[in-house]
């Protein structure tokens, strides 16, 4: 007896020692891989490659935070709308698992797919039409919907049901409870969702190569937003910094290409560390003032 | 009054209308390409049978040149064994790290663990790709001896692992945790260690949440396109070892859409590959929610 | 307020993309995104192609606008010959870059215009250590024998000096204008990467375009493939030898016809193209614009004798 106890003991060691292991390892393969972007970045850093000029990130910068920036407006209302229904309003039963099934779909459906649905519906079927930036926020946008909807789902319907209750029992109809209520509730989860997508949004290349295309040639003296050298003109041609490494790795001409695309994948990486960070750091923030500030919530920790 | 029930019927409807929407929109995704998809074989009178088991993908890139043949058994064959790689190489891993989460250290885990696994998700495939492409191929190439260069399966495997990983631990290490504590006081109450309850309890009790993250790992496997196509070498060829070049259903739809107009066995085969991999989706979503379902009825 | 602007822009979205599935494929009704196409089409200026021919237009493209006092946009694509052919074709751009004419790509395009801008080599290129062995260049022969995968190692190779390396083949993908010439006007046989030999070789390595092929041919040893001389300049070419004494690559060969392996750069309009596009075109082939392309690696299509046009019709 005793010593299959021992024996159990150091399993239990050896096992506990293992775990920590592999997860000290993942941790290090993440700092080491971030570090190593970051590094030769730095190390291939070129400043005439940061600004507007030719063949510099300048430009992708600003597409990148101007389509994602679209996306958003976009699929943010759509997002949180399906979510609402999803939540609130949609009735067990066949339809709604159809739904269900639905975004779970659009959910895992490879991003190349959802790029050649973009390249087949706004390019090869519109008359005339070549790559433009509306077709890949579209494309983004089709990316971005069942993350939010999904997001803003769990978010409702962890809100405790008393606030409902509460809400019901001062005389709200359903809508105005969704609105003042269950939203600005779910408001942390909702935000952090919101931040996730536009971190999806920067890094996502596939969807965006035969939609929004692999060059631009804008004008940043020119802002009008119907002239084609304007880089607020949604119908012109528009690539972002994850299509362009792809474009440096394959394609490129300039004879510096790896180390543009050094310094492609390191502005990309902190951007997404930045969305990722800020994410966190708002959803805390939302949390506390939420707590912090609501009155029913203070009610509810007297009666307790 | 009346104007509160206007806003409210207003509301229910835009919200409704909404909810259908994307019905309307993931049955629009897979019309358009069902259409598209199928003219090879209707329109263009490819085979069928030619498509999933020919091995020589040669077809016309124009109207005037012979029809050729559409065999994408290659680019199955290698979208299943670079997925199967990652898998088996990111799923050890990922549960321990999963348990490691939720179990052994799960203050740890939710301060620091959970942030650093979810900048992983974070990092764009094509930084994956590049680091790939940069640190890996060569360290392959010096590893086995490969003087033309180390892209390969091993190194598609490898970056796939690592950008699946992150999912399949998170969704395990939701799984793990939402065990009731009943389960494990009742181990701890029989007087068993932390690892003897981690291995009878937790991870049986959890597999049917585990069988979900490696699922959803799968399909982001299969699913990847630029990523792979930076590692994998591009060849036509059934990879026969670790080493071997090869090509997968994505990285032939990213390198040759659009080399070829519409309505020519070029173009309309890689239709057929993007309803391919649509239809491939669906099935996981399918098989992850049959877990699901027989998970509960176990529980039960 | 916020869900009606969102049911709103759903119901466009579904109505936009369910309107243009129902109109068929090459007739679309979608009244604001057609129009909203129209408009980009007059303004500017959109080609896709030949990776080879785009460093001159890229080139090209502040010069024009400096020139012609051109406000609209300018976007130069690559993909390969191929592609520029079929966007072209199908309307996705208004002018396609090829490196080869639509009969030599194979390709039974009727309608479109071509515009010969200027001629481009293509050399064949070797990693350094290669290059350091082949003193009196390589037979056109010998070329063939090694993409048909008759010669595995250097050594094999008369001319190299018995250098004991593995041969690494880098080739192009199908569609590429390059491979295509190379294949035309040099081997004379068309690759073929479905044969046995080429799958079951690592030797044989595919690579996407110029950028690629550097990378591969500069950091490996024994490396051999084909690239078009804007690209090449900093590369290690071999001379090849056609029967008569080897022949280094440069335009002066290309333009008395002893270096066979080039071919024009096409731009391909269809239809009638637009002012600009056709301006634009001008441009790049008139007197102002032909020392650049002397300066960036091209020959001029005016420099070519008589016999050495003939041969490449």
């Amino acid at each position: 007896m005793i010593d299959f106890h021992k024996k159990a003991k150091m399993a239990d060691r050896a096992a506990t020692a293992c775990f920590y292991g592999v997860a000290g390892l993942f941790l290090l393969l993440l700092l080491s891989m971030t570090v190593y972007i970051l590094v030769r970045g730095v190390l291939s850093f070129m400043p005439k490659y940061l600004g507007f000029g030719a063949d510099a990130l300048g430009v992708e910068i600003f597409n990148s935070l101007y389509m994602v920036f679209l996306s958003l407006v976009l699929s943010v209302p759509l997002g949180i709308g399906a979510g609402v229904y999803m939540a609130e309003y949609a009735k067990p039963g066949k339809i709604t698992d159809i739904i269900r099934i639905c975004i779970e779909t659009l959910s895992s459906l490879p991003s190349i797919v959802v790029g050649l649905f973009g390249f087949l519906v706004f390019i090869v079927m519109i008359p005339g039409a070549t790559w433009n930036l509306l077709a890949g926020v579209l494309a983004l946008s089709i990316l971005c919907v069942p993350l939010l909807t999904r997001t803003t789902e769990d978010g409702i319907r962890e809100i405790p049901a008393l606030y409902r209750e509460g809400s019901y029992g001062v005389g709200a109809t359903k809508w105005q409870t969704i609105v003042h209520v269950l939203l600005p509730a779910s408001a942390p989860r909702i935000v952090t969702g919101i931040i996730l997508a536009a971190g999806r949004g920067f890094g996502e290349a596939a969807a965006l190569i035969y939609t929004s295309g692999l060059t631009s040639d804008v004008s940043f003296k020119d802002w009008n937003p119907f002239s084609h050298t304007s880089p607020l003109n949604i119908f012109r041609t528009a690539d972002t910094i994850a299509v362009r490494i792809w474009y440096l790795k394959g394609f490129a001409l300039t004879q510096d290409k790896d180390r543009i695309a050094d310094m492609a994948a390191a502005a990309l990486i902190l951007i997404v560390l930045v969305f990722n960070l800020g994410a966190r750091f708002i959803g805390r923030r939302l949390e506390n003032k939420m707590n912090g500030t609501s009155k029913k919530k203070k009610g509810r920790k007297a009666a307790e | 009054m009346k104007a509160d029930f206007k806003k409210e019927n207003a509301g229910r409807i835009a919200v409704t209308v909404i909810g259908f929407c994307i019905i309307a929109l993931t049955l629009a995704i897979f019309l358009f390409l069902l259409n598209k998809g199928v003219q090879t074989f209707t329109d263009l009178k490819y085979s069928v049978l030619d498509f999933f088991t020919g091995t020589n993908w040669s077809p016309a890139s124009s109207a005037g040149e012979p029809k050729g043949s559409v065999g994408s058994l290659v680019f199955i064959a290698g979208s299943v064994e670079v997925s199967g790689l990652a898998l088996l190489i990111a799923t050890p891993f990922a549960v321990a790290s999963a348990v490691f989460m939720s179990e052994i250290a799960p203050a740890l885990g939710r301060r620091v663990f959970q942030p650093a696994v979810e900048m992983f998700v974070g990092i764009p495939s094509v930084v994956y790709g590049w680091i790939g492409f940069r640190v890996l191929c060569p360290f392959i190439a010096k590893v086995f001896h490969m003087p033309f260069g180390g892209e390969s399966l091993l190194a598609a495997g490898i970056v796939l692992a690592v950008m699946i990983y992150p999912t399949i631990t998170t969704v395990s290490a939701d799984a793990v945790r939402c065990l009731p504590d009943e389960y494990r006081e009742a181990s701890y109450g029989l007087g068993s260690t932390r690892w003897q309850m981690i291995r009878h309890i937790s991870l049986p009790a959890s597999l049917p949440g585990i069988l979900t993250g490696i699922v959803l790992g799968l399909a982001r496997a299969f699913g990847e396109a630029l990523a792979v196509s930076m590692v994998i070498g591009m060849k036509y060829r059934i990879p026969v070892s670790l080493l071997s070049r090869t090509s997968t259903l994505t990285t032939q739809i990213a390198n040759q859409m659009g080399t070829a107009p519409d309505k020519t066995g070029q173009t309309d085969s890689l239709w057929t590959m993007g309803l391919l991999l649509f239809v491939i989706s669906f099935l996981f979503i399918l098989l992850i929610r049959l877990i699901g379902r027989t998970g509960k009825e176990n529980r039960q | 307020m916020k869900k009606s602007m969102g049911t709103l822009v759903a119901a466009v979205l579904v109505a936009a993309s369910l309107l243009t599935g129902c109109s068929g494929n090459s007739g679309g009704s979608s009244s604001s995104a057609a129009s909203a196409g129209k408009k980009l089409d007059a303004q500017s200026i959109t080609a896709s192609g030949s990776t080879a021919l785009q460093p001159l237009l890229t080139k090209a493209v502040p010069l024009f606008k400096a020139k012609k006092s051109f406000s609209g946009s300018v976007n130069i694509n690559g993909g390969g010959s191929g592609t520029g052919l079929s966007d072209v074709e199908e309307g996705t751009v208004g002018i396609g870059d090829s490196d080869v004419t639509v009969a030599q790509a194979g390709k039974s395009f009727s309608d479109l215009t071509d515009h010969a801008v200027c001629t481009v080599a293509v050399a064949v290129v070797v990693s350094p250590d290669v290059a350091a062995h082949f003193g009196n260049g390589i037979s056109l022969d010998s070329l063939k024998k090694i993409y048909a995968g008759a010669y595995t190692n250097w050594k094999q190779v008369p001319g190299s000096g018995n250098y004991d390396q593995a041969i690494m083949i880098c080739y192009r993908k199908a569609g590429s204008g390059t491979r295509t010439l190379f294949e035309t006007f040099g081997t004379g046989v068309k690759f073929n990467e479905n044969a046995d030999y080429v799958k079951n070789s690592d030797a044989f390595v595919y690579t996407n375009a110029s950028s690629d092929l550097q990378s591969k041919i500069g950091g490996s040893q024994g490396a051999v493939g084909y690239e078009t001389l804007p690209y090449a300049k900093e590369m290690k070419r071999l001379s090849i030898d056609f029967g008569s004494g080897a022949v280094p690559c440069d335009y002066d060969h290309v333009d008395n016809g002893s270096y066979k392996i080039w071919g024009y750069e096409h731009m391909y309009t269809k239809g009638t193209p637009t002012a600009s596009v056709q301006s634009f075109i001008d441009f790049v082939t008139s007197k102002d614009f032909e020392q650049t392309i002397l300066d960036s690696g091209y020959g001029l299509a005016s420099n070519v004798s008589a016999s050495a046009a003939a041969s490449h019709k």
